[in-house]
């Protein structure tokens, strides 16, 4: 089954300035080399701790940030990414190859073609606070994908408002009031209401969850699991919260260090970890039952600086079970077992 | 809040387009209410405020006040702001009943020359201040939403622009284009603008990063729209508040410059310029009070109407005090 | 077991533009000798503004106005609340000591790690710093050297400073250029007691990190280092306001692992507030859910996830995402606490309500061993 969005080799690298003239001196490698594929329909999960680079990723994929090199597949039949992959490694920067980018490859779109590609695409932020301008009535808000993007005009612009708004649980009442004037889950909602009102294909959720209580924690996330079989999303649900990932993704990634370390459905993942840093992270979550008291640390240490990242695979000086090969080769990413995949010297070769 | 009689139409189910329009401002009342009751919290920001209408009704109802072209005037006038005098005396002469105020040197009327001057006052302060700030806002907002080159070459400038020494440009302006208020004017505007620029460009740089801006980039917003409608709303506050405090200085400097006869002219009505007439007299005794000290009772107030009055936009606009 | 903290019918108000907010609503807890209390609740329950009314620290527009806070101490039971404010800093930072949320935000970024945690023990161990250095004086004054006379001098005023440390000529010391250069030898006593507490906090390096400043260091360091500022004058109560809520989940488990061994070794006493269930069971030996200002139940760890009795606390349990069931959720909205319901403030949202829930407010019971609950449901709570 062909892919919804596929990532093919994408990077983003931000530059790191310094000296007197502000010259590059090198690069904060946020993600690095990451190739996924995502069906349609499904919820895609993405883990990690902070600086691994999962909400760049996110970001990233529609395109709020300028990819550094590599591929966006939206939608994309398979012949024409296998047409480009091989104008590629035959090294043609030929007009066909631009041609077939300009109109398929979401990291080549410019001016209009991308503005119109992000009528299918949103995201949804982490604090809500800090996502809706406070200067701004409700209806103003979510009102404005729809003016920017010139889908629906006066009356009409209104009443889709108000339906997306009763979408998400809020009412016309809530049109003319100001964002501080809620609580932080409706906030959330109404911050996913603004993402759902041109009626994207793709949202990417970026941690929805982690600023609110626990008790509207799962108002939302059974908000997010009705809207997707209800509309037909695909989600990308980014969030450090492993619990909350297990719960409502299909398949789950883990991410360390700009790298995509393993991935697999998530029942299998959560039951069998084979990476060990997937193994150490998931060994560290809390378990809410006294009786389930963990005595060992699982992980040492902190995270290495993305600026200089350790040479071959990047968890080696903090892996226990590290070989002479992890120091020199960074290990690939295959498929173990039916979809599951790992990025380990020690499994897969 | 409803209006009688348009109950009925409620429960018909019709809306009026008035009730529409009362619910759609409801809540820029209840903010505009909160902040009212900041205001009448804080002494001196009601001393301010009221100051500054005080002399805000005194320049609108001037020619009621201090009509022009009086019956015991020696000149023709045909200009408002040039002061009536009932001779050519050199010596001043203090207050009658013809004269509040008193005369002041060849024997220009106080009272009409404070009255009107209120109107120049208010003239210079708010022109400078809104011209700056269009220059300003402009230059720093495409500075700091657009960083990289641009914002080094236009701080660049600005830094220039900065250490320009401002009574030098308007003795320079006042040479060449002779001896007006305008060209004292355009001076300080001149010198004025950078510092709104530094200004909003530390102000934008704070707000493009929050995430309600990557979110209407996300949305497909233009960079135009962004800026008018996210950026610039957020963070034009910390200027609010200093361009109400420089309308207080400005008003200073332009009378300074007139004081020393860069400014407006002999005849005209600006406190400045008033004092200006007063230089003999002032060490001549006590006698002739009211040539300086009057005009300067007003200067004194309406800068101190004004810093009040920045003081207390402040206070009320401060974003960790806002919210209760 | 004796009881270190005994809180007893506290209420604090907020008294806001919009109106006069009941942050906490008659609050009954006790803490008992070495044992780790945790205080789980949502935001806007109040667990926050309690712990800041133990050290009577409640910012304004907020006043603590009634109920009692007794700290157990040698001299027997303290009232927090009507102490004087140069009683209670003596006690802030040796007999109860608090770390917050966000590390980078308690920490200064203008000063290094090691000026930071000396603080602490410049306040209040000021006198064992003296003896130290003056034992280190009589150690230089037995060798022979020119700056026999200096080291005379500085013998004389660390004499006075372990009299009398506040002393208004040493203030006036302090602040003379070279003169001051006495309190170097204070500060490297307190150096070398940082550097031996930030070893303990399990910080590798210890020497280089004193001399980092706050913007070097990541998360899980920096909330070591606010440890260390915490646990430097040894109190016997620790109050950690969600230390843990920021960080990454393998540093929480570092942190988790640190606290754990810490309180076997300083033996203090803790009150950890969070929201995350899952923390609590790891940390805790006994447990307060809190609900819009009033503690609803409390009881040891085990019972509590076994057998709560409280219908909020069994909700709560419930909300705990569970892979491939339906999440559960709780009907309704924390209350507005400018005008909370009337009776029992959980009635609103309660499954179990009865009529008497709306009008009465229970009071919290022993309604099983060691089990406290306010609830109408259970017998004992409602008089």
């Amino acid at each position: 089954m062909s892919a919804f969005i596929e990532t093919v080799g994408l990077k983003k690298y931000f530059a790191v300035t310094g000296g007197v003239f502000r010259r590059k001196v090198g690069d904060v490698r946020a993600v690095d080399d990451v190739g996924l594929r995502m069906m349609k329909g499904e919820c895609f999960g993405l883990v990690g701790e902070s600086g691994c680079g999962k909400t760049t990723f996110g970001k990233t994929v529609i395109r709020l940030h300028k990819p550094t090199a590599g591929h966006i597949y939206f939608n994309a039949p398979d012949d024409i990414k296998e047409e480009i992959s091989k104008l590629e490694s035959s090294s043609q920067n030929s007009n066909e190859l631009k041609e077939l980018r300009k109109r398929y490859d979401l990291s080549a779109f410019k001016g209009q073609r991308l503005k119109s590609a992000r009528k299918q695409m949103q995201i949804v932020y982490q604090d809500p606070t800090t996502s809706l301008n406070p200067r701004m009535l409700i209806k103003d808000i979510v009102g404005e994908p729809l003016i920017v993007q010139k889908l629906l005009k006066g009356e009409e612009r209104r009443k889709r408002v108000i339906q997306i708004l009763n979408r998400v649980g809020l009412t016309e009442r809530h049109l003319y009031r100001y964002p501080h004037e809620f609580s932080g889950g409706q906030r959330q909602r109404i911050a996913i209401a603004r993402a759902l009102v041109t009626n994207p294909e793709f949202v990417v959720l970026d941690e929805p969850t982690s600023s609110v209580d626990v008790s509207v924690r799962a108002q939302l996330l059974n908000l997010f699991q009705d809207l997707q079989k209800e509309l037909g999303l695909t989600y990308l649900f980014v969030s450090h919260d492993l619990s909350v990932v297990e719960c409502i993704s299909h398949r789950v990634g883990v991410m360390y260090l700009g790298k995509l370390v393993e991935l697999a459905p998530t029942a299998e993942l959560y039951r069998e970890p084979l990476h060990p840093y997937a193994h150490a992270l998931f060994a560290s979550i809390p378990i809410p039952d006294p009786t389930k008291r963990r005595r060992r640390l699982p992980l040492k240490g902190e995270v290495p600086s993305p600026v200089n990242p350790p040479p071959g695979c990047r968890f080696n000086p903090r892996c226990e079970k590290a070989l002479e090969i992890c120091r020199r080769e960074e290990p690939k990413l295959v498929d173990v077992r039916n979809g599951h995949f790992v990025a380990c010297h020690l499994i897969g070769s | 809040m409803l209006i009688l009689g348009s109950g009925w139409r409620d429960q018909m189910g019709v809306k009026s387009r008035f009730q529409e329009f009362k619910v759609g401002i409801d809540p820029t009342v209840k903010e505009i209410k909160f902040m009212l009751s900041r205001v009448r919290k804080s002494p001196l920001s009601l001393i301010g405020t009221s100051i500054v209408v005080f002399y805000a009704v005194i320049a609108l109802l001037a020619p009621v006040l201090a009509p022009p072209n009086p019956s015991w005037t020696v000149t023709q006038i045909s200009d408002p702001f040039a002061i009536p005098r009932e001779k050519y005396q050199s010596t001043p002469s203090p207050p009658s009943e013809l004269h509040p105020f008193g005369t002041a040197e060849w024997n220009y009327d106080l009272f009409y020359g404070c009255i009107w001057g209120t109107i120049t006052a208010f003239r210079v302060g708010l022109y400078v201040v809104f011209g700056s700030l269009a220059i300003g806002l402009f230059i720093g907002v495409v500075a700091g939403y657009y960083g990289g080159v641009i914002d080094e070459l236009m701080m660049r400038f600005t830094d220039v622009i900065f250490a320009f020494p401002g009574l030098i440009l308007a003795m320079a302006l006042v040479t060449a284009f002779g001896r007006s208020l305008d060209n004292v004017m355009l001076a300080l505007l001149l010198i004025g603008w950078p510092s709104y620029t530094r200004l909003i460009r530390g102000e934008i740089l704070r707000i493009k990063q929050e995430d309600y801006v990557e979110a209407a980039k996300a949305v497909g917003c233009s960079d135009f729209r962004v800026i008018i409608r996210h950026v610039l709303p957020n963070s034009i506050y910390p200027i609010v508040v200093v361009a109400s405090l420089d309308i207080g200085s400005l008003v200073l400097s332009a009378a300074a410059l007139s004081f020393l006869g860069l400014g407006a002219p002999e005849y005209f009505a600006d406190w400045g310029q008033l004092i200006s007439t007063s230089q003999n007299w002032m060490l001549k005794g006590w006698d002739y009070w009211y040539t300086f000290i009057i005009p300067g009772v007003f200067i004194f107030t309406f800068v101190l109407g004004w810093n009040l009055l920045g003081d207390a936009f402040r206070d009320i606009l401060d974003p960790t005090l806002r919210r209760r | 077991m004796k009881n270190l903290l005994t809180l007893k019918d506290l209420v604090v108000k907020f008294y806001t533009y919009e109106g006069v907010v009941e942050a906490i609503d008659g609050v009954n807890l006790n803490l008992r000798d070495g044992e780790t209390l945790g205080l789980v609740g949502e935001t806007g329950c109040g667990k926050s503004v309690t712990s800041l009314a133990v050290l009577v620290l409640v910012p304004a527009p907020g006043k603590i106005e009634g109920g009692s806070a007794l700290l157990a101490t040698k001299k027997g039971n303290l009232e927090l609340l009507s102490q004087k404010e140069a009683v209670l800093q003596k006690i802030r930072g040796d007999d109860i000591s608090m770390i917050f949320q966000d590390p980078r935000a308690s920490l200064n970024p203008v000063f290094t790690v090691a000026e930071q945690v000396s603080e602490v023990f410049f306040l209040h161990r000021k006198e064992e710093l003296c003896k130290r250095v003056l034992a280190g004086l009589e150690n230089d004054l037995s060798k022979r050297s020119w700056k026999r006379l200096i080291y005379k001098l500085e013998r004389n005023i660390y004499k006075k400073m372990s009299e009398n440390p506040n002393s208004w000529r040493l203030r006036i010391l302090s602040k003379i250029p070279i003169v001051n250069r006495y309190q170097l030898r204070l500060k490297k006593e307190a150096g070398k007691d940082v550097v031996k507490i930030l070893g303990l906090m399990k910080i590798p390096d210890p020497e280089r990190v004193a001399e980092m400043y706050p913007h070097e260091l990541s998360g899980g360091m920096a909330q070591r280092i606010v440890i260390a500022m915490a646990l430097g004058c040894n109190p016997g109560l620790l109050i950690a306001d969600e230390p843990t809520t920021n960080l990454d989940v393998t540093i929480q488990a570092q942190i988790l692992a640190l606290i754990r061994e810490l309180r076997e070794e300083f033996k203090s006493s803790v009150l950890y507030i969070t929201h995350d269930l899952g923390v609590v069971a790891e940390l805790c030996d006994r447990v307060a859910v809190m609900y819009a200002g009033n503690v609803v139940e409390i009881a040891d760890v085990m019972e509590i996830y076994k057998n709560p009795l409280h219908p909020y606390t069994s909700a709560l349990l419930e909300s705990i995402p569970r892979p491939g069931k339906e999440f559960k959720t709780i009907e309704g909205e924390v209350p507005s606490l400018i005008s909370p319901p009337i009776g029992c403030r959980f009635n609103p949202r309660c499954t179990k309500a009865t009529e008497l829930c709306s009008q009465q407010k229970p009071t919290l019971e022993e309604v099983e061993k060691d089990h406290f609950v306010m609830c109408h449901l259970y017998p004992g709570s409602s008089k």
